[in-house]
């Protein structure tokens, strides 16, 4: 609102993670940022729904979320560790999202466990205790059901979430160089929020696609 | 990604083109057609692969591999796929595993099960019959949370469908190995659905086999009556008059049963056809209803309650699709044929491979996942519930990944706009005007360690609507990839590069270029340690709504250091040290699609 706000628009931490100010983090003693990572403004991330530490005796605080390398929240994510009822009680599981993964917007994110070099379009869902493995493309829209697996080099879309392709071998270092791309430009336009424009910058002016996709593949609806 | 997106640069793979050389003759399968030598190519006369408007030729550079012994490029369609390994995508349990581990040899693949398990998930992994979605297992007695044992059922997380609301309340006996269980109830199933009629598909089968040979039989017998000169040949010969009296034949043999046709066989025969529309129009309107109405009750009598059973009553009884399975639905349950969507039974899950690509002219492996190690390429560790212990999870890690974009030159198009008020966005989108030059900036990302001399070529105007097109700079070099980190500050620096000219627009710079450097620099906009940018121009000519299709020639030359032949030559390592200098040549076409033209 005020000018001076928009000189810290991002706490940048040791580790060259950048989480906006605007974004909603709770419990962060529970939240581990692997570094590099950035978080953009209306992000959730819900370290205190964590494992009661009165359960294990050693007292130190259990990490509810674990966020790898160079991975990008993008505006509206949730990220809200998984719950299940155990012996009558309500127990919440860690979280773990692996390196060069990238979320887009207004997705909720519920899994187990994301695997590294993960691609979720904007407004996914991804249910509680799924299990997404390496080298994953989840298209716009798609809902990933609860104790879902998403094999690795496939491309799910629809919901429910359905595989509907494959990735090439290459998809790895390409989300890599995507992931570190799009970390370094951020950085050079950190005041803004037109992360929109930064990513569009990456990719559409330039003609490199990423993937050959089959577009007619059929999704559930 | 969509396919309408501008703009779009595209990788040709030359596996489409037929494999002879220019002289016609038939070419060696070790010399691929792929490498022409690129220089004379470029040099002497462009000429543009036919293949180069298909779509299937034309491939992302992240699609495509790269074979080092050809030294030529490799798309999807021209790799050789070998199974190295099987896998549940639901449990990610893996079934087989190639355990040789030379990179020459064949595969041998052990497999577990065989014929029809050995594409399915012999474990607990079951699909929801409804939305496809992996089932979970519950047990009725066991308390929320606690471990479930005994007898279970199966619940979808997705669409909450639930295996005890079938018709045949499907339950588990034991909480493992569900697959062979759901075999058995699923060869129960098919056999309770046929069990009330009489008419099998086995029987049906027997039936019509029986008719057909009774036709046959009595088609010889006619036929040699006929005409003794022509050979006994089958009912349906090659030749297309036959088909003629074959009709013929019918023809009369209906009208013989037709007489009697009224008791014993309800259903309607053509001969009943025949007599009431076939005699040549002659036939009043009248005459028709009354048979249409005859035929229709006979029909309706036709599904005769006691043989034929309830299915038969709830067919005819359907009134809209509610409560039907969907195709899709359909089709997964090939067996059970379901005709109602609480009939539908749990699917199996289908197993996933993961394959080794080989070059299909030399045999070099291309990709080769490596199914020996544990060490995924990250590090997360699973701490799922279903993936189980970690030696029979499935890896993603490679032990050979020859990729083209670390071989070939990475392309890379910016539009420089001409006027200092720069549009807010290129022209991809909103079309390009006739007449007008429009500048573009090429990049080319080196990924070797070598630096490279490229050659580019396109014709002077595009093939289908001669645009004109002007490369400014052909022949140019590019730094070696020393550091491997281009992705990063190169690029970065670039970006601001590009932004710095969108405001000062092109013009004082194509002064700067003309007027400063000239000779070889000309048209070289920038260049950074493994990259360069060359300009070039676009005139759209005046046709409209055609799209603007940039063919590009890209000719790499190299001199690769190759550790030297000790035992074939006398030289000694003392001179000239290691390595021995050798030129390396490739080259490729590349489609540019930049835009349409409005007017």
């Amino acid at each position: 609102m005020s000018r001076r706000q928009t000189r810290g628009e991002y706490i940048e931490t040791e580790s060259g993670n950048r989480i906006s100010r605007k974004a909603v983090i709770l419990g962060s003693q529970h939240i581990l940022l692997g570094g590099r990572s950035t978080i953009l403004p209306e992000c959730v991330v819900r370290g205190d729904l964590h494992r009661p530490s009165s359960a294990s005796s050693t007292g130190t605080a259990v990490a509810s979320i674990n966020i790898g390398r160079y991975s990008f929240l993008e505006k509206g994510v949730v990220i809200k560790p998984p719950f299940k009822f155990y012996k009558g009680s309500l127990v919440y599981y860690p979280l773990k999202i692996g390196n060069f993964v990238s979320i887009g917007a207004n997705s909720i994110i519920e899994a187990a466990t994301i695997g590294s070099y993960v691609n979720i379009g904007s407004n996914c869902v991804v249910g509680k205790f799924a299990i997404i493995k390496d080298c994953v493309l989840v298209l716009d829209g798609t809902v990933i059901p609860s104790t879902a697996c998403i094999p690795p080099f496939a491309v799910v879309a629809g919901n429910p979430a359905i595989v509907v392709d494959e990735l090439p071998e290459s998809s790895a270092e390409v989300f890599e160089r995507r992931a570190r791309q799009i970390h370094a430009l951020h950085g050079t336009t950190l005041t803004s929020t037109r992360i929109a424009e930064v990513k569009q910058s990456v990719f559409d002016d330039d003609g490199d696609e990423e993937f050959d996709l089959s577009h007619d593949f059929m999704i559930n609806s | 990604m969509t396919a309408t997106r501008y703009p779009s640069l595209r990788i040709h793979c030359p596996c489409a083109e037929p494999v002879t050389d220019s002289q016609g003759a038939e070419l060696d399968p070790a010399s691929t057609p792929a490498s022409p030598d690129p220089t004379a190519e470029a040099t002497t006369r462009l000429e543009l692969p036919p293949s180069l408007e298909s779509p299937f030729a034309l491939h992302a550079l992240n699609n495509l591999y790269f074979c080092d012994v050809c030294m030529v490029l490799r798309c999807e369609r021209c790799v050789v796929e070998e199974v190295v390994q099987t896998y549940c995508p639901a449990c990610l349990h893996v079934y087989s595993a190639d355990t040789t581990g030379g990179a020459n040899e064949p595969s041998k693949v052990t497999r577990k099960g065989r014929g029809y398990d050995a594409v399915f998930c012999t474990r607990n992994c079951l699909q929801c019959p409804s939305c496809f979605t992996n089932l979970v297992m519950f047990s009725p007695s066991a308390s929320e949370g606690s471990e479930v044992s005994g007898t279970v059922y199966l619940q979808c997380p997705h669409c909450s469908w639930d295996s005890r609301r079938c018709p045949r309340n499907l339950t588990f006996s034991k909480h493992w190995s569900l697959y062979q269980q759901l075999r058995k109830i699923s060869v129960s199933a098919i056999e309770d659905d046929y069990a009330d009629i009489s008419d099998t598909p086995t029987t049906r089968f027997s039936a019509l086999s029986a008719f057909y040979q009774q036709l046959y039989e009595s088609l010889d017998a006619e036929e040699e009556e006929s005409e003794d000169s022509a050979p006994p040949s089958p009912l349906f010969s090659k030749r297309a008059n036959r088909s003629l009296e074959t009709i013929r034949f019918l023809k009369s043999h209906y009208s013989k049963q037709g007489g009697s046709s009224s008791a014993s066989s309800p259903a309607v025969t053509p001969a009943s056809v025949l007599s009431a529309f076939g005699r040549a129009g002659g036939v009043s309107s009248q005459k028709a209803r009354e048979y249409a109405e005859r035929e229709k009750e006979r029909c309706v009598e036709y599904i005769d309650e006691e043989t034929e059973g309830e299915e038969a009553l709830r067919v005819r009884g359907i009134s809209s699709l509610d409560g039907t399975p969907t195709v899709s639905q359909q089709l997964a349950n090939p067996f059970v044929r379901p005709t109602r969507s609480s009939d539908l039974l749990p699917l199996p899950t289908r197993l996933r491979t993961r394959r080794a690509k080989r070059c299909r002219a030399c045999r070099h492996i291309l990709v080769r996942p490596d199914v020996s190690s544990r060490k995924v390429s990250s590090s997360s560790s699973s701490t799922s519930s279903t993936a189980t212990g970690s030696a029979s999870t499935v890896a993603t890690a490679f032990r050979i990944n020859l990729l083209s974009k670390n071989y070939i030159p990475t392309l890379r198009l910016t539009y420089l706009p001409s006027t200092p008020p720069a549009p807010a966005s290129a022209p991809y989108q909103a079309g390009f005007i006739p007449h007008i030059t429009y500048t573009f900036a090429l990049t080319l990302f080196n990924p070797l360690y070598e630096p490279i001399k490229i050659t580019l070529a396109s014709p002077p105007r595009t093939p289908k609507h001669s645009h004109l097109i002007t490369f400014l700079t052909p022949t140019f070099e590019i730094g070696p990839n020393i550091e491997d980190d281009w992705d990063l500050h190169a690029l970065a620096s670039l970006r601001t590069k590009f932004a710095d000219l969108k405001i000062s627009g092109m013009a004082n710079i194509s002064a700067s270029l003309e007027s400063g450097r000239g000779g070889p620099n000309l048209g070289i906009l920038d260049r950074g340690r493994n990259w360069t940018s060359v300009i070039f121009e676009v005139v759209p000519a005046n046709a409209r709504n055609s799209e603007i299709v940039v063919p590009l020639f890209v000719s790499v030359a190299y001199e690769a250091e190759v550790e030297k032949d000790f035992t074939a030559g006398g030289q000694s390592a003392a001179d000239g040290g290691l390595f021995d200098k050798e030129r390396r040549e490739m080259a490729f076409w590349s489609v540019l699609r930049i835009g349409r033209v409005i007017s």
